[in-house]
């Protein structure tokens, strides 16, 4: 079977405006949208540029507007997009480096300014007892699976009309922590969560939930800091 | 600086909204769609409690969760004025003030 | 040196066009509500002349009752995806969102179509 694929092409350096080459591939068994990619580069074109290294699924790097949506090109099976028509562009909301490679930094700079470490509390004496089926625990544990690639930050409408709106994944990995028992600097994360370009560009539109590769639903962590932002207003909140 | 209270009554509004309407709704015109207001009827309606209570709470909650709404709207597309903030709170009060006016003169 | 970011979006989900729709809606019931008030306002403190002139010119015009209808739909699909969005805000259906959507939108149909029994017999 042939695949018509058509590339998402633009060089900062030398182009005005994007254009879209058209390659005609060769599917073979399995084959990963990262696959037709890498064939395009190996045989066709040399001088296209992507991100990508791990191939399983895990580094994160890989993420593609695939087909009207952010997919991680690397956990795409070519079979699973039900056409033999793919367009391949560049993540969405980010700055373009060269062809389908964007700049991350936006996205980075985002999760840093949420503290993204865990800071413990210094005067425990006695080790914290997390219990691994405890209903919070729960959330955080498949929340934690997150590899920043950046699908959901793409996928999300706010994103793309507010620049400074935190984001799906900074906004998640704030809510890991601020969940944590183990964790001493809540408060000042719910500080920088409750401005007006943290939890509140939120309009529960689910985009995120529905590209994360990882299954994760930032809408549900972005709803628990809204409720936690809501009882620190009204002075309830502890922790 | 408001954002945190702000989202909770959008949500207090939203629910109120969801019962005052409904009731005006039908009151007003589907309960029978055929019939022309008119002003006696409104009056009359007017001097119960209860009608007083709907209209101004619909009043009320239906400005501020437009107007907020219309900010929100705002804030999403990186709009963060307080000139924005103040045109709307004063054209808010305003419809306010005109609107409470109206439904008790007939208190 | 030309930046240029991918400026496409998601279209197909269910969770972006109930979020388009309610803004859409909500943004149109906005002018509504500001043009209702200063009419129903102005027209009460005129007193009963102006009030059934004005609301008889309205209520006996078969296009009022047409945008009537449209408005009604506004109202109500605005309202039920506002349940919805309720649901999600006291923690309820991140799992089921999709499907509450359906459900709350069949609810809805059930409902219109029960007001245009009621008011397609005046237009006709
Ligand atoms: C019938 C009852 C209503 C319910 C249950 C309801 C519910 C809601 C909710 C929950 C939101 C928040 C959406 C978000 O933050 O993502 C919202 C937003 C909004 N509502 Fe309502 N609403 C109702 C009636 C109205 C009315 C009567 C108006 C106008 C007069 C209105 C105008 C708006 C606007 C402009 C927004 C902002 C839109 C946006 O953020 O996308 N709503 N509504
Ligand atoms: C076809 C539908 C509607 C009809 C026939 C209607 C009719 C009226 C009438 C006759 C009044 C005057 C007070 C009274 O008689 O009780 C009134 C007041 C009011 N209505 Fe409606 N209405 C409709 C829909 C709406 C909607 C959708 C909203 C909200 C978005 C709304 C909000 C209000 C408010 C806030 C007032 C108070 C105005 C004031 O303070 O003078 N109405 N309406
Ligand atoms: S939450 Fe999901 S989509 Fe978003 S960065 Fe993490 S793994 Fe990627
Ligand atoms: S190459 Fe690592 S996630 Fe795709």
């Amino acid at each position: 079977m042939t695949l018509n694929v058509k590339v998402f092409r633009f060089n900062p350096e030398t182009d005005k405006v994007p254009r879209f080459d058209t390659f005609k591939i060769e599917e073979f068994p399995n084959m990963a949208v990262l696959d037709v990619v890498m064939n395009i580069q190996n045989y066709h074109d040399p001088t296209l540029a992507y991100r990508c290294s791990c191939r399983i699924g895990m580094c994160g790097s890989c993420a593609m507007y695939i087909n009207g949506r952010p997919r991680l090109a690397c956990r795409t099976q070519v079979s699973s997009l039900g056409t033999k028509d793919i367009t391949i562009m560049p993540l969405p909301n980010l700055p373009i480096i060269r062809d389908l490679a964007v700049d991350m930094e936006p996205f980075f700079e985002k999760y840093k300014k949420i503290k993204p470490y865990l800071i413990p509390k210094q005067d425990l004496k006695e080790p914290v007892i997390c219990k691994p089926d405890s209903g919070e625990r729960e959330l955080i544990d498949y929340m934690l699976e997150c590899i920043t690639c950046g699908a959901c930050y793409g996928a999300c409408t706010m994103v793309a009309t507010d620049p400074h709106y935190l984001g799906p994944a900074a906004l998640t990995r704030a809510y890991c922590l601020i969940a944590d028992k183990r964790d001493a600097a809540t408060r000042e994360r719910l500080v920088i969560v409750e401005q007006s370009e943290g939890v509140w560009r939120c309009h529960t539109q689910f985009n995120c939930a529905e590209v994360c590769p990882k299954k994760i639903v930032p809408t549900q962590a972005i709803q628990q800091l809204k409720k936690r932002c809501v009882f620190k207003r009204l002075g309830l909140f502890r922790g | 600086m408001l954002s945190g209270w702000t989202w909770l009554f959008q949500r207090i509004t939203a629910f109120f909204l969801i019962l005052v309407l409904g009731v005006h709704f039908w009151v007003l015109h589907y309960q029978n769609p055929g019939e022309i207001l008119v002003y006696a009827d409104a009056a009359r309606r007017l001097q119960t409690a209860l009608f007083l209570t709907v209209d101004s709470l619909l009043l009320a909650f239906g400005l501020f969760h437009a107007l907020n709404g219309l900010h929100n709207v705002l804030e999403d597309f990186n709009v963060r004025s307080r000139s924005i903030t103040a045109v709307l709170l004063l054209v808010g009060a305003g419809l306010f003030i005109m609107g409470i006016y109206s439904l008790w003169q007939f208190v | 040196m030309y930046t240029f970011k991918n400026r496409s979006q998601v279209w197909d989900t269910v969770g972006m066009w109930a979020w388009l729709f309610h803004r859409v809606t909500g943004l149109a019931l906005v002018f509504y509500i500001i043009l209702h008030i200063v009419l129903m306002g102005t027209s009460l403190l005129r007193g009963p002349e102006t009030f059934n002139s004005v609301l008889g010119f309205l209520m006996g015009s078969t296009l009022f009752l047409i945008l009537d209808l449209l408005l009604a739909a506004a109202v109500l699909y605005h309202g039920l995806n506002g349940i919805r969005i309720l649901l999600f805000d006291i923690g309820i259906g991140f799992n089921r969102q999709k499907e509450i959507f359906w459900v709350l939108m069949a609810a809805g149909l059930v409902i219109y179509l029960f007001l245009l029994w009621r008011v397609l017999p005046e237009i006709f």
